[in-house]
């Protein structure tokens, strides 16, 4: 009886032990085009269609990609100093005084209140310490652009598992620790939401970054 | 002669066995110490890098330990977390303990961690954007939030506590860090004589010709105050340097760095050494990274080339450096200074010349033992192997043994950032006549593999020359159990056995044990000799370990036959020394007679000598 209970208990120390832990399957959610992406109001803040709106001027000043940060709009181009920004932040703000109308029907609904009205934020060249550069940016207090608290749990209801997870590792000329950004890739790529390491509460979007040639494309070409 | 003593019960014996096995699957058994994974599935649901961990153990109760790693983030409403152990290093919680600063900076960006000598809690920490560091300190109970102090300097902060109760600085903080705000950016250390409340930033390094990096302290028992750290001196390829490592002395709490010369000691002399600054990202590609990018993942090696330590009995002063040397290989040497900082003595090479090795920490024990922790990778293979390693020095740094704490692929290792995989932070520390480190490693017993915070501790005293044979003397009560309990009572047990030992955690024992039983009732008592054969398994870091008995063998009884039984249970065992423990053990034992199995726990305390 006694060699019995301490199989037992032996037993039970093994399970604990190699308990094996599996990962959910994926749900089988077709794959979100861009279009539903960018319209899923789920997703962004009250003033993203904005961004939209003016969206083209990013393609003319060059850029090829820009994060969406909750409260602004952050050019991927890395500057040395504020100084050679300059130029290209008037060539930003010249490209963002009016919004273009959008073709795409399905894009056009939301845009078309900013068909009249000056944006909603002003261009600026702002520091970015992630890695010391100056940036082309989209800023204006009180911006909403992300809603608050979005969770990576979000996205993927949303949209369903991503195409691709990414890991970049943003360093710094200092010793300070860089900060690991884990994109999760939907539309090919085209949108990326991002995951923070220094996030307060893991598993909430930092940013999102936009494929700009992408974005544009579906602006002007309609439904894929 | 009647004991009455409470009885053991079964289900609560089966527990505890279930416990102690349980608490063994966070960690193995590795070279000569055991590794503990700090955390589990519990305590890092989200699966987080807890990269550059740091390390300090209480002088107040050196079984309380405090590490902290990247292990999640302050916020608004959020607090950054403290790892802690009260048992030595076997089991941890995770204390969500640093609040955000009130200039709302993120963080934590880099961070370390001490006591002071009443074992109140101190954290340093650099918050961003923008950087901003500031000491953290325990104003409450242990395990209440920290209060942040003055905001102060903006680069990978450092931080001791002075413990010296004889020296004139008892309780004096101290913080270096890299101030990149000047022209040539200076090795600068601020101090405090109010727990961080306020700083006072002193510039210390030389920065009259080369910039400096990779500033670290160590503080003597007499209240001297040293700093180590190099002057770059121009780039060699794409991942080494030219450098000077230079140490300053402050004899004033200090005020002053300048007790050995305003421009410092070089620890090797005038000639310059070669050491590691890989250009990375964003200096450059990954492929000059530690490690080979083509078979695997490479780390960043920049500021974390040199370390220093005091020996806390005679004050020696020993820093651990890297030198790509004649072997075309970064190293690591240790150097010694026997009149506090003005001259070094040769330096001595502790890695063996065949790969590239670099991370230094070193630390001094009470006895003069001397332990470097360091990182090596071996790319002979498919993929890049890191290797973690531990050497020790028992005559000064003269001569070096070594062991591998953890091989790890980070390629597999789905939370390894490739260009960072641990940092500029490892710790290790040393208290008594033990050492205590923690790094970032491969998970232990975790379903999802993935970099944790790897906690372990070894013996300052030398190896011992015994085998792995041992003898153990032993002797105690016992109780009956069960139906044997109505008529008898527990008398004294005694026990002798000879133990071998396979590895760390496991061994075998032949036991012969002796007890005798009281009768309740007028009649004979009853005596029981048993030899038994047992199988034991040690878990925890050590000194202090839990060991698992299990085994079977014969009872004789007498009056009676000899029968067949088994024995389990559980113990504590705490090294005295290379040679010596002493043991406490509680075992149940069952042995088969005609009806109900004669059943009795015993009780031992003893002493075991190997040989």
């Amino acid at each position: 009886m006694m060699r019995s209970k301490v199989l037992v208990g032996i037993a039970g120390a093994a399970c604990a032990l190699f308990a094996c832990v599996s990962p959910a399957a994926p749900q089988g959610q077709a794959k979100a085009s861009l279009e539903r992406i960018l319209t899923d109001g789920a997703l962004w803040g009250k003033d993203f269609p904005a961004v939209l709106a003016y969206f083209r001027g990013w393609e003319q000043v060059g850029e090829t990609a820009v994060a969406v940060f909750p409260d602004r709009v952050v050019g991927v181009t890395p500057y040395d100093a504020a100084k050679p920004a300059k130029p290209r932040a008037e060539d930003l703000a010249d490209a963002t005084k009016q919004a273009a109308p959008t073709p795409n029907p399905a894009l056009r609904p939301m845009l078309e209140r900013y068909q009249q009205t000056a944006p909603p934020f002003r261009v600026s060249v702002i520091p970015f310490p992630e890695d010391g550069s100056e940036r082309l940016a989209w800023t204006a207090p009180g911006l909403e652009l992300l809603p608050p608290g979005l969770s990576l749990e979000t996205v993927q209801e949303r949209l369903g598992p991503p195409d691709e997870v990414t890991r970049q590792v943003v360093q710094s000329e200092k010793d300070r620790r860089p900060i690991v950004l884990t994109g999760y890739s939907y539309a090919g790529g085209a949108v990326v939401f991002m995951e923070s390491d220094v996030a307060p509460r893991p598993g909430s979007v930092d940013r999102v970054v936009l494929d700009v040639a992408a974005v544009v494309a579906a602006l002007e070409e309609g439904p894929r | 002669m009647r004991f009455h003593r409470p009885r053991i019960h079964r289900p609560a014996l089966v527990g505890l066995l279930f416990a102690v096995w349980t608490l063994g699957g966070t960690s193995m058994a590795y070279g000569q110490v055991t590794l503990v994974d700090i955390a589990n599935d519990a305590t890092d649901p989200s699966n987080l890098s807890d990269t550059e961990p740091s390390i300090a153990v209480n002088p107040a109760n050196p079984m309380e330990i405090a590490v902290v790693s990247f292990s999640e983030s302050w916020g608004p409403g959020t607090m950054a977390p403290v790892w802690k152990s009260n048992d030595g290093g076997s089991t941890w919680t995770k204390v969500p303990q640093i609040p955000q600063p009130p200039t709302g900076v993120n963080g934590p960006g880099d961070q370390k961690v001490s006591f002071d000598a009443t074992g109140r809690l101190y954290v340093a920490e650099l918050g961003f954007s923008p950087t901003q560091n500031f000491v953290y300190r325990q104003a409450g109970a242990p395990n209440a939030p920290l209060t942040p102090g003055m905001l102060y300097g903006d680069d990978q902060p450092h931080l001791d506590v002075d413990v010296a109760a004889a020296g004139p600085c008892l309780d004096r903080v101290y913080s270096p860090w890299l101030d990149f705000g000047v022209g040539n950016q200076r090795a600068t250390v601020s101090n405090s004589a109010n727990q961080g409340i306020a700083m006072a930033s002193v510039g210390a390094g030389n920065n009259a010709a080369f910039s400096n990096r990779t500033t670290r302290i160590a503080l003597a028992p007499d209240g001297k105050a040293y700093i180590v750290y190099k002057t770059r001196e121009g780039l060699v390829g794409t991942r080494f340097e030219l450098a000077h490592f230079r140490v300053h002395r402050s004899d004033d709490c200090g005020t002053t760095w300048n007790a050995i010369g305003a421009g410092g000691v070089s620890v090797h002399g005038a000639g310059q050494v070669t050491t590691w600054f890989t250009q990375t990202p964003p200096l450059g590609p990954l492929s000059n990274g530690f490690g080979n990018l083509a078979k695997g993942k490479v780390a960043r090696a920049r500021s974390s080339d040199t370390w220093i330590a005091v020996d806390p009995g005679d004050g020696d002063v020993y820093v651990a450096y890297t030198h790509r040397d004649g072997s075309g290989f970064g190293q690591v040497f240790v150097v010694r200074s026997t009149d506090d900082g003005g001259t070094w003595g040769a330096p001595v090479r502790v890695t063996d010349g065949t790969r590239h090795s670099a991370f230094p920490e070193i630390a001094v024990a009470q006895n003069g033992a001397v332990g470097v922790l360091y990182v090596d990778y071996d790319d002979s293979g498919a993929s890049t192997i890191f290797r973690h390693r531990f050497a020790r020095s028992f005559d000064d740094g003269g001569s070096w043994g070594d062991q591998v704490l953890q091989a790890m692929d980070p390629g597999p290792i789905a939370n390894a950032s490739n260009g960072f995989l641990w940092g500029d932070y490892e710790g290790l520390t040393a208290f008594g006549n033990r050492f205590y480190g923690v790094f970032t490693g491969a998970s232990i017993g975790r379903p999802t593999l993935q970099l944790d915070p790897i906690f372990f501790t070894d013996t300052a005293l030398p190896p011992s020359t015994a085998g792995p044979w041992s003898l153990s003397l032993h002797a105690g009560l016992n109780d009956p159990q069960g139906t044997f309990a109505n008529g008898f009572d527990g008398d004294w047990s005694a026990g002798l056995d000879l133990e071998y030992r396979f590895n760390n955690v496991f061994a075998l024992e032949l036991f012969l044990g002796h007890d005798e039983f009281d009768p309740q009732h007028p009649g004979p008592g009853l005596e029981v000799n048993h030899l038994s054969l047992n199988g034991k398994a040690y878990f925890g870091p050590g000194p202090l370990r839990t060991v698992l008995i299990l085994g079977v063998g014969a009872y004789d009884l007498h009056p009676g036959p000899t029968k067949p039984g088994a024995n389990g249970g559980v113990g504590l065992q705490l090294e005295l020394g290379p040679t010596v423990a002493v043991e406490l053990t509680g075992k149940y034992h069952a042995v088969q007679v005609n009806g109900p199995d004669l059943e009795f726990v015993t009780l031992h305390g003893g002493v075991r000598i190997r040989f």
